[in-house]
């Protein structure tokens, strides 16, 4: 900060001293008497008055040149030579000859014919030349700090000598005034509020009085912005924040002092803009106990800047004020008793208060109009507020006010820049474009705008524009010479390339900055950059060479700039790497971490977060070294440590993980339990709930113990942990639907109630051969999925897993009636009930759709029509919030429904049925369409095997050839490929054209498991042994036909046709009709039969140099994920 | 009872077999045959049963349950 004084303001007072001192007495009057005093002629008293009327007419030049003349001419010999060195001393001062100035005063001080009153003027003088010299010197660089520093403290040391050889001096306070402001521009502060407040205690009635106060409460202000000040990016030492809101608070009471008590208009104005900008700066620092705490006081200190930032008056008002004081001062002057004693020292006093209050206007209308920056700080305030709106409002007005802004183009471009700050605030891309680029137009490369480039690339960055980002930051590079934002634009080019996956470009990137001797910060931050690229590139292509490369940059960062704060973030990402790669050496690395940083000594803003993922990553890598015990105390201390951080959650689940793998169910049930109890809103809270649920039903909490006491298999389930099993899960529908609990998967733990009762009742006998017992499982069974899918109606009406639930009732409703529980009738009118109480028409449709799904095997005219009846009811496609449309109807129901269209051959029909299954199903990249439990393959799998069998239909069986060729292709695993195979078989094999590969194909189809229904495996069991039979192979045959009946029980015709053909094959064998074989006989044949076939699969595998030139083809298929265990 | 009258049957067989050790490599076949004929009704009988009895709605459930009884009477011991 400049120091204030000028030249005017400091001769203010020494002028009108040295025409007191020598205007009335002339100095030789004042001297003692010489021996042979010289005579004044005529010439010299002449040449005396022709140099002095320069000096009064304050033409210095022309004052200088006559004194020197005078004293060339006279030496010291007139008696007015003393007088005329004096006035020529003075005069050198004026004309900034210091040098010689300071020279014939100390010439004047040791002549000893100068009386004390002239040497006191002629010390301060000095003290005064000095400091106008000082000030004059250039102070950019340090080395020019320093010397102007070192002549200032000469100058004080002027001040000094003064002050002591005249204690008494009535420039006493001009004199510690002056003093105490050299000290401030030496940027001794404490000096200077020491010197200050000499002249506050000492000159009570000082006219500076007010000035000194201003100047304590500025020293403190100026105190404090020094310490908070950094290099580049980096943010103030903790320590220096400290101090500096202590010398804040000191600052604050005296301006306030200042703005209440000195009813100086200037002064209080000033003091009221640094306490708005001393508040603005305090809100920034608060250091409280916690984040809501911070904000509050944070928020309150933004609001004190607000109201003063608000009070300070504009400059044409503080300019009218001290025109008006001037004018009450000059009042004074007339009113003053001319020949009185008080008469000149009061005048001279006066006037000098004139000359400063003078020297203040001249500075305000020169200076920077505090109204404005008042103005703009109040801008950038509602920015902090997050009042883009309010700030726009303001800066419209400021723009508004042209005349204000004329003068100031830094004002201009700082309101160009708020502008646009308040479009990025909103994340409004084109605006903030639109305003980005004004800005650049008018004040390119102006610094209140160098971070626009910056926030405008990272909007493109989010937006997914990374092309304009590049564009945005290589402006902001060539705008600004010295970017102080070098370093994060250098971060988002490489994010750019890193959104873009290139992750070459992004290391080349990060090497050219490294290569361009970059500051320690931007190589710091460099490097770490770099290594999370080497990171990123070795995690996604399984690069061990890579991950060494990371670790290899992450030690540099940690040798290089130990005390940088990317060092502990390095330390972190070496040891996470090394938790993926080498457990043990993990170990060590995050001990280390953990134990240095749990203290919260971390000076990255990452270590905290860090820490506790550290001490999770402990966790795993002790459970990976099989260090069990030790994992598990490990992640219990991130759960009682870090509670509120991320790992917690899932450490419950880590270690639920080891104590279930050690078979310690009871433990898994208490960890889970824990984990409900802290964590009872948790995303996750359904898995903790599923995984006590899982443990129920199957039994493992009834720990059984052998002879030697330790722990057997798993004990079965009994019907009461089944229905404990289903009460927890039925506990989470309740707890999610009254909490009302974000992610909604209530319907899931449903389905898993519908599912368990399902398995446990399709495991009972036929229903007449049950016991009591079993009967009253069967019941509960029934009843239990009755209500689970009940409260799926009931409770999640809209849930996409709805018709899931229904086909489960089905199913049910299906066993009752095979176990002649019911008649169709009454399940008709149940389900008809439902549809009654359902809410709206989508639920009541899809129910209608599950009765036809009942009907359809005993009634499948009657299912045709409710059919027809749920596809009025829900003609179109619901759509979800976004616009997509939601499934209607499941799979099977459009598959039911299509077959059925098909038959009465509505192929218009079809055409729209399939094109609403493709919408409702869309595939996605999630869905892997070569996997078995794919809904959304189911469907559209549907979709092509209809378009086929239409064209089929109308005879275009190159067209239909070509959709099942395509259902086979994308949909491999689905039921209706499967079908469409079937169907293919079995009109050759009904032609008689019986090919090699058709029980094979055949086997495919019996071999799959994960069907709704087994219609069809049971048909292609069936065909097989139909295939057997014409080739005359009985054995083979009978065996197959008999096996359908184990197989499929719950497919009672093709069942049924199994045991009548294999029973009619072997009645004709017994009557000698066909023929049988003897044991040796079958085993031959057998033998046989294997010989042909391992002689065909040799025939078709490829040769050793095919199968070398196709390596994939020789590959085994990768195995498939396994889920994980039971963690979610 | 099947399971008895197949055990019965095959103990016949088996004593029957162990007489006739003159006999040629196709007679022996022959007579095996005869054997596996009879176990062949047996086990006809048994699932013209289970069809009649477990799938007692399927179209020939009737009918097989009628074959079920010609079958047994046919393989029964012969006294």
């Amino acid at each position: 900060m400049k120091t204030f004084q000028t030249h005017r303001l400091i001769l203010a007072c020494t002028s009108a001293l040295t025409f007191a001192a020598v205007t009335p007495t002339p100095l030789s009057a004042q001297l003692p008497a010489p021996v042979a005093p010289p005579v004044v002629t005529a010439g010299d008293a002449k040449a005396f008055d022709a140099a002095e009327t320069f000096f009064r007419a304050q033409q210095w030049k022309e004052a200088v040149n006559a004194f020197e003349k005078f004293l060339e001419t006279y030496k010291m010999q007139s008696p007015k030579s003393l007088d005329a060195k004096f006035h020529l001393a003075v005069a050198y001062v004026q004309v900034e000859d210091y040098v010689a100035g300071v020279k014939s005063l100390k010439e004047l001080i040791g002549d000893k014919k100068v009386e004390p009153a002239a040497k006191e003027v002629a010390q301060l003088l000095i003290a005064k030349s000095l400091t106008l010299q000082g000030f004059k010197m250039p102070a950019e660089s340090p080395v020019q700090k320093g010397a102007q520093k070192k002549f200032l403290e000469i100058a004080v040391k002027e001040y000094d000598a003064f002050l002591a050889s005249f204690p008494q001096s009535k420039d006493g306070d001009s004199a510690n005034f002056l003093r105490a402001s050299l000290l401030v521009t030496a940027e001794s502060f404490d000096e200077a509020i020491k010197g200050f407040s000499v002249v506050v205690q000492r000159f009570p009635a000082t006219p500076l009085r007010w000035d000194a106060v201003m100047w304590i409460g500025k020293c403190h202000f100026i105190n404090a912005n020094k310490q908070l000040e950094t290099k580049g990016a980096a943010e103030p030492k903790p320590e220096a924040v400290k101090s500096a809101m202590e010398s804040f608070d000191k600052a604050q009471p005296v301006l306030a002092q200042v703005v209440q008590n000195s009813s100086d208009v200037a002064l209080a104005n000033e003091a009221i803009f640094y306490i708005g900008q001393m508040q603005l700066t305090r809100s920034q620092h608060v250091e409280a106990a916690n984040e809501e705490e911070t904000k509050k006081r944070g928020t309150a200190y933004t609001l004190a800047a607000l109201d003063a930032f608000r009070a300070v008056r504009s400059v044409e008002e503080v300019i009218t004020e001290q025109q008006a004081k001037i004018k009450r001062i000059e009042a004074l002057i007339p009113l003053l008793q001319p020949g009185t004693a008080d008469y000149l020292p009061l005048k001279s006093r006066y006037e000098g208060l004139i000359a400063i209050e003078t020297d203040k206007i001249d500075g305000y209308k020169r200076g920077r109009d505090q109204y404005l920056d008042a103005r703009l700080a109040i801008t950038r305030i509602f920015l902090l507020l997050s009042k883009p709106d309010e700030c726009r409002t303001l800066v419209r007005y400021l723009q508004g006010q042209t005349e204000l802004l004329a003068k100031d183009k830094d004002a201009q471009a700082n309101i160009g820049a708020l502008l646009c700050l308040t479009y990025l605030e909103q994340k409004n891309l084109a605006k903030g474009g639109e305003t980005y680029e004004a800005f650049r137009g008018a004040f390119k490369g102006n610094e209140s705008g160098d971070n626009l480039a910056l926030l405008l690339a990272n909007l493109f960055i989010d937006a997914g524009q990374a092309d304009k980002a590049e564009e945005i930051v290589n402006q902001g590079a060539a705008d600004y010479k010295d970017w102080r934002f070098a370093g994060d634009a250098t971060r988002i080019l490489i994010s750019v390339a890193l959104k873009r996956g290139d992750f070459p470009k992004a290391l080349t990137l990060a090497d050219k900055v490294l290569a361009a001797n970059p500051k320690p910060d931007v190589e710091a931050d460099t490097l770490f950059l770099k290594g999370s690229v080497q990171q990123a590139t070795a995690n996604e292509k399984h690069e061990p060479a890579m991950a060494a490369a990371a670790i290899a940059s992450y030690k540099l960062v940690r040798d290089k700039f130990p005390a940088n704060p990317k060092s502990e973030d390095a330390w972190f990402a070496t040891a996470q790497i090394l938790s993926g790669t080498d457990a043990a050496k993990a170990v060590t690395e995050l001990q280390f971490f953990v134990d240095k940083f749990s203290g919260g000594s971390g000076k990255s803003e990452n270590t905290k977060l860090n820490v506790a993922t550290a001490q999770y990553l402990l966790g795993r890598s002790l459970e990976a070294t099989g260090a069990k015990d030790k994992a598990v105390e490990a992640y219990r201390k991130v759960i009682e440590k870090y509670s509120q951080s991320d790992a917690a959650p899932g450490a419950f689940f880590k270690i639920f993980d080891i104590q279930n793998a050690a078979k310690d169910y009871p433990a898994c049930v208490k960890t889970m339990q824990d984990f409900l109890e802290k964590y009872p809103a948790h995303d996750n809270v359904y898995f903790a709930y599923t995984n006590i649920a899982e443990f129920l039903y199957t039994g493992s909490l009834n720990v059984r113990k052998g002879p030697d006491g330790k722990v057997l298999p798993n004990g079965a389930a009994t019907i009461a942990d089944i229905e404990a099993g289903s009460k927890k899960l039925m506990d989470f529908v309740d707890y999610e639907l009254a909490k009302d609990l974000k992610m909604k998967r209530g319907e899931s733990a449903l389905i898993k109630i519908e599912d368990r009762w399902i398995k446990e009742v399709s495991k009972l006998p036929n229903f007449m051969t049950l016991n009591n017992d079993q009967k009253i499982i069967w019941q509960k069974g029934v009843e239990a999925v009755t209500a689970a899918v009940e409260k799926q109606i009931k409770s999640y009406p809209t849930g996409e897993r709805l018709g899931e639930g229904l086909e489960r009732l089905v199913a049910v409703q299906s066993a009752r009636l095979k176990s002649q529980q019911t008649k169709a009738s009454d399940v008709e009118a149940y389900f008809n009930k439902l549809v009654g109480e359902a809410p709206g028409d989508a639920v009541k449709a899809k129910i209608l759709a599950a009765l036809a799904a009942f009907l359809q095997d005993s009634d499948p005219k009657h299912a045709a029509t409710i059919l027809e009846k749920a596809f009025q009811i829900l003609a179109k496609s619901t759509v979800d919030k976004d616009g997509k449309p939601e499934a209607s109807f499941t799979p099977q129901d459009y598959d039911r429904r299509l077959a059925g269209l098909f038959e009465t051959k509505q192929t218009a029909a079809i055409a729209a049925v399939v094109q609403r299954v493709r919408e409702e199903y869309p595939l996605d990249d999630k869905d892997d369409t070569n996997t078995e439990k794919n809904l959304a393959g189911d469907a559209q799998a549907i979709a092509l095997f209809w378009e086929g069998k239409v064209l089929g239909e109308q005879g275009k069986v190159a067209e239909a050839a070509a959709k099942f060729a395509e259902l086979s292709t994308k949909f491999p695993k689905s039921t209706k490929k499967m079908e469409a195979d079937y169907g293919v078989i079995l009109g050759k094999v009904e032609a008689g054209k019986l090919e090699p590969e058709f029980v094979k194909q055949l086997t495919d189809i019996v071999k799959v498991t994960n069907t709704k229904t087994f219609d069809l495996q049971a048909k292609a069991l069936f065909l097989i042994g139909r295939i057997y039979e014409q080739e005359k192979d009985y054995d083979n045959a009978i065996d197959t036909y008999l096996k359908i009946h184990t197989r499929y029980e719950a497919v009672p015709k093709i069942s049924g046709d199994g045991l009548w053909k294999g029973s009619q094959l072997l009645e004709k064998q017994s009557k000698g009709e066909i023929p049988v074989k003897t044991i040796a006989e079958r085993a031959a044949a057998a033998k046989e039969k294997a010989a042909a076939a391992a002689a065909a699969k040799a025939k078709e595998a490829p040769k050793p140099a095919e199968a070398a030139a196709k390596p994939d083809a020789a590959k085994p298929a990768a195995p498939a994920a396994k889920p994980a265990p039971a963690k979610p | 009872m099947s399971k008895t009258l197949i055990t019965l049957a095959s103990a016949s067989a088996a004593f029957f077999l162990s007489g006739c050790g003159d006999k040629s490599e196709a007679e022996k076949a022959e007579l095996e045959r005869d054997t596996v004929r009879i176990e062949k009704a047996q086990t006809a009988a048994k699932y013209y049963k289970v069809l009649a009895e477990k799938f007692s709605d399927h179209e020939h459930a009737a009918e097989a349950a009628g074959k079920a009884k010609a079958l047994e009477g046919q393989s029964a011991p012969k006294k």
